[in-house]
C-alpha cells in the first residue's frame, strides 16, 4: 500500500511542479537510513520522494516556515495541524496543495509502533486535494479513565517522577506545530514566568502552561513525546486536556476549518461557541 | 592487568561506597542514567550511553556558586560550592574524552573552580565498548571504543570478567586494598584489544584530519533545524552557560546560579539595542557545527565532538553529525 501512495505521490508531484501550480513539495526522503524531511523544487527531483511507515514526522512544523505555493504530504495527523494551523490563521490555504494519505500507523528504526500512533484515532486526512491510496479502518478512541492515570496524588507521583528528568531543553515545545509563537512565555526573560535554573516546581510550571496552551489545539501527533531525550510520555497531557476542551465547547482539535477555536475567541457565554461548533458539525 | 569477576563488581561499588558517593548508570523505564546507586539500584552495564551525557556532574544544568545577603548595611557573600569525593562507574570513553576536551575550556585564561574541583574530586572508572550503537561514530576521532588515557581506572568486558587496567595512581589505590582483583593472562588482554578492535570496525571511519566542511550543505541542512537545545544539553563537549541571579522577595538575600545555555537559543546572542548578530536559525545552526569542528579544533587542537552519536539519535529534525563530517571529507 505505502509503495502504491509513494508511486502516485511522485507521479502526481512531477505533475504539479511541471505544470507550474507549485513552487516545491514538501514531503519525506532518505538520508542514509534515516527518514528525513525535504523539500522538491524540481520536477527530475520527484523520484528523491518516499513514503513508508517511517514517516513519523509531522510535516505541518516545516510548512509553517515555508513561502510561495507549497505541495505536501499529509497523513492523519499532519493534516489536522494544517487545519489547526489555518484556523489559527498561521497558514493560507491557497498557498497549499495538500495531498491526503492515510497512516499505517509509523514505527521507529526497530519496527516498534509509537504510542501515540496505536492510540491514533484519524489515520485518515481530513483535509486534502488530492488523496493517494486507499482509507483505512480508524480505531476507537481511548475512553476518558483510560486516559486518567488514577487519583490525584498517584498523578501527582507520576508526573513528578517524568518531570524529574526533563532537562528543559525545549524540543517538546520547538518540534510542536501548534507552537508558533514569536514570543514564547516559557522563556520569557523579562518578566521571567519560568525560572531558568530553577527547581521541579518550575519545571512543572513549565508542562503546566504548555499543558494549557495546547488545550483544544493539540493533533495528538506524538512529535513532543518523541522528540523529548528523556522520553516523558507528554502527550498524555495534552489528550487529556483537549478531552475537556472537547466536552466543554464542543470541538475536537484539528477536523474542521471552520470550528471557533474556542480557547482564542472570546466569548463568556461559553455556551454560545458550544452551540456554534453543533450548528458547524450539522451543517 | 588485573581482572574481575562480573559477579564481584557489585560488591566493589558497594565497598567503594563506603568512602565515596557512587554513580553508575541505570535504567529506570527505557532510559539510562548515571545515578547514585542505592541498594536496590542495578547498575546497566550494558548500554550503548545515557541519553544526557554525564557532563552534568562536573558542569551541573544548575549549580549555586555564590551566595549574598545584605545585613547591618554590610554585604555578606557566601561561597556555595562544595563537593565530596564520587565515583563515576561505567562511563565511556567517548565521555571521558568529552571531559578532556571541557578541561581545555575550564582552563583557558579564567581557571573554572566549580568544574575543576569536581574533576579532581571525581575518580572516573571508564567502561570501554565492544558493542557499537547505531550512531555511535567515536572512532572517526578516536574517542572510543577504547580508551588510551583521562580515567582512573578501564574496564572492558571480556565474557565472565572484566579486564581493569590501571589509569592513575589513584585508580592503583582502589585495587590495591580490595581483594576482588585477580591478575589477568596474556589471553585476557589480547582478548579485549580484540573485542575493542572489533568494535571499533564496525563503525563508520572518517579521516577527520583532512575534514574540510562544506559550509553549503550544512546550511541546506540547518534549514531543518528545529533550534531546540536536545542536541547541545545532551552533548559532553557543550558547556555554555547562563548567569542569573535569584531573590528572595524582599531583596535582600539570594543566590547566584548557573546553569545550561545553548547557543541555539535566539536570545544567547542578543544584545543591549535588540541586535542580534546570528539572528537567523541557520546560522546558529552553522555556529553550533563550526565550534565544534573548527572553531575548537584551532584553538585546543581537539574536536569538539567526540562522536558519541547523541546528537544523531535525538535530533526531532534527524539531522545527522556524521553525515556532516562525512560530506566535510569526501
Ligand atoms: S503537543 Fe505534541 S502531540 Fe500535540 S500537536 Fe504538539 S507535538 Fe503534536
Ligand atoms: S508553549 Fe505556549 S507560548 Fe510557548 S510557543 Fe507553545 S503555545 Fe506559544
Ligand atoms: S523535550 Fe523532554 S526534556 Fe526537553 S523540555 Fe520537553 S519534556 Fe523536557
Ligand atoms: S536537536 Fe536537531 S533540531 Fe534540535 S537544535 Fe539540534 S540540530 Fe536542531
Ligand atoms: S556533537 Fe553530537 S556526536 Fe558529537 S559529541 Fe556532541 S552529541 Fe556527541
Amino acid at each position: 500500500m505505502s509503495a502504491e501512495i509513494q508511486d502516485a505521490l511522485r507521479s502526481e508531484a512531477r505533475k504539479l511542479l511541471e505544470e507550474g501550480k507549485v513552487d516545491k513539495i514538501l514531503g519525506y526522503c532518505m538520508s542514509g537510513d534515516r527518514v528525513v524531511p525535504c523539500m522538491v523544487y524540481a520536477a527530475d527531483e520527484v523520484d528523491k520522494l518516499i513514503y513508508n511507515n517511517r514517516c513519523k514526522i509531522n510535516l505541518a512544523r516545516y510548512l509553517r516556515e515555508c513561502d510561495g505555493r507549497v505541495g505536501v504530504v499529509a497523513k492523519g495527523c499532519d493534516s489536522r495541524a494544517i487545519v489547526e494551523l489555518l484556523k489559527a490563521k498561521q497558514l493560507d490555504r491557497s498557498d497549499l496543495f495538500i495531498w491526503g494519505v492515510s497512516c499505517p500507523g509509523m514505527v521507529d528504526s526497530e519496527g516498534r509502533q509509537y504510542r501515540s500512533c496505536s492510540v491514533c484515532t484519524h489515520r485518515n486526512p481530513v483535509v486534502y486535494d488530492g488523496f493517494l491510496g486507499k482509507l483505512v479502518e480508524e480505531k476507537p478512541r481511548l475512553k476518558d479513565d483510560e486516559l486518567g492515570l488514577g487519583s490525584r496524588d498517584e498523578r501527582m507521583s507520576y508526573w513528578s517522577k517524568q518531570f524529574s528528568r526533563c532537562i528543559s531543553c525545549m524540543a517538546c515545545r520547538n518540534v510542536c506545530p501548534m507552537c508558533y509563537c514569536k514570543e514564547c512565555v516559557l522563556e520569557k526573560k523579562d518578566p521571567e514566568w519560568v525560572a531558568r535554573g530553577g527547581d521541579i516546581s518550575d519545571i512543572f510550571v513549565y508542562h503546566a502552561i504548555k499543558a494549557m496552551h495546547m488545550a483544544g489545539r493539540c493533533v495528538e501527533c506524538g512529535e513532543c513525546e518523541r522528540a523529548c531525550p528523556v522520553d516523558i510520555p507528554l502527550m498524555h497531557l495534552y489528550s487529556r486536556v483537549c478531552r475537556d476542551v472537547e466536552q466543554l465547547f464542543g470541538v475536537e482539535a484539528g477536523m474542521d476549518e471552520n470550528d471557533k477555536p474556542p480557547l482564542s475567541v472570546f466569548d463568556l457565554e461559553a455556551d454560545a461557541i458550544l452551540e456554534e461548533n453543533e450548528k458547524n458539525k450539522k451543517s | 592487568m588485573k581482572k574481575i569477576k562480573k559477579a564481584d563488581v557489585k560488591k566493589f561499588l558497594g565497598d567503594l561506597k563506603k568512602e565515596h558517593e557512587v554513580f553508575a548508570p541505570v535504567d529506570e523505564d527505557g532510559v539510562v542514567e548515571f545515578k547514585r546507586l542505592s541498594k536496590k539500584d542495578e547498575p546497566t552495564l550494558d548500554y550503548v550511553n545515557s541519553v544526557v551525557s554525564p557532563k552534568g556532574f562536573f558542569l551541573p544544568m544548575k549549580e549555586k556558586i555564590l551566595g549574598f545577603r545584605e545585613a547591618n548595611d554590610k554585604i555578606e557573600l557566601i561561597d556555595e560550592h562544595e563537593v565530596g569525593g564520587r565515583v563515576l562507574f561505567g562511563i565511556r570513553p567517548c565521555d571521558v574524552n568529552g571531559l578532556l576536551v571541557l578541561d581545555n575550556v575550564a582552563r583557558e585564561e579564567y581557571m573554572d573552580p566549580y568544574y575543576l574541583e569536581r574533576r579532581q574530586k571525581t575518580i572516573l572508572i571508564a567502561l570501554e565498548c565492544v558493542k557499537p550503537g547505531v550512531d555511535c561514530f567515536c572512532r572517526v576521532f578516536g574517542s572510543g571504543p577504547g580508551l588510551e588515557m583521562g580515567a582512573d581506572l578501564v574496564y572492558t568486558d571480556i565474557g565472565d570478567y572484566f579486564l581493569v587496567r590501571v589509569g592513575s595512581d589513584k585508580g592503583a589505590k582502589l585495587l590495591s586494598g580490595s581483594d576482588y582483583f585477580v591478575e589477568a593472562s596474556d589471553a585476557d588482554e589480547k582478548k579485549a584489544a580484540k573485542l575493542v578492535d572489533e568494535c571499533a570496525k564496525k563503525m563508520s571511519n572518517v579521516e577527520s584530519s583532512k575534514l574540510k566542511l562544506d559550509l553549503e550543505k550544512i546550511r541546506d541542512k540547518g534549514s531543518w533545524c528545529l533550534n531546540c537545545y536536545s542536541c547541545t544539553f545532551i552533548c559532553p563537549t557543550c558547556y555554555c552557560f547562563d548567569v542569573v541571579d535569584r531573590m528572595n522577595p524582599k531583596g535582600c538575600e539570594g543566590q547566584r546560579i548557573r546553569c545550561w545555555d545553548s547557543c541555539m537559543n535566539p536570545q544567547f546572542t542578543l544584545m543591549a539595542g535588540n541586535f542580534n548578530p546570528r539572528n537567523k536559525k541557520v546560522d546558529r545552526f552553522v555556529n553550533r557545527i563550526r565550534h565544534k569542528l573548527e572553531y575548537m579544533r584551532d584553538r585546543y587542537g581537539v574536536f569538539g565532538c567526540v562522536g558519541c552519536g547523541r546528537c544523531v539519535r535525538e535530533c526531532p529534525s534527524h539531522i545527522s553529525m556524521l553525515e556532516i563530517i562525512q560530506e566535510g571529507v569526501r
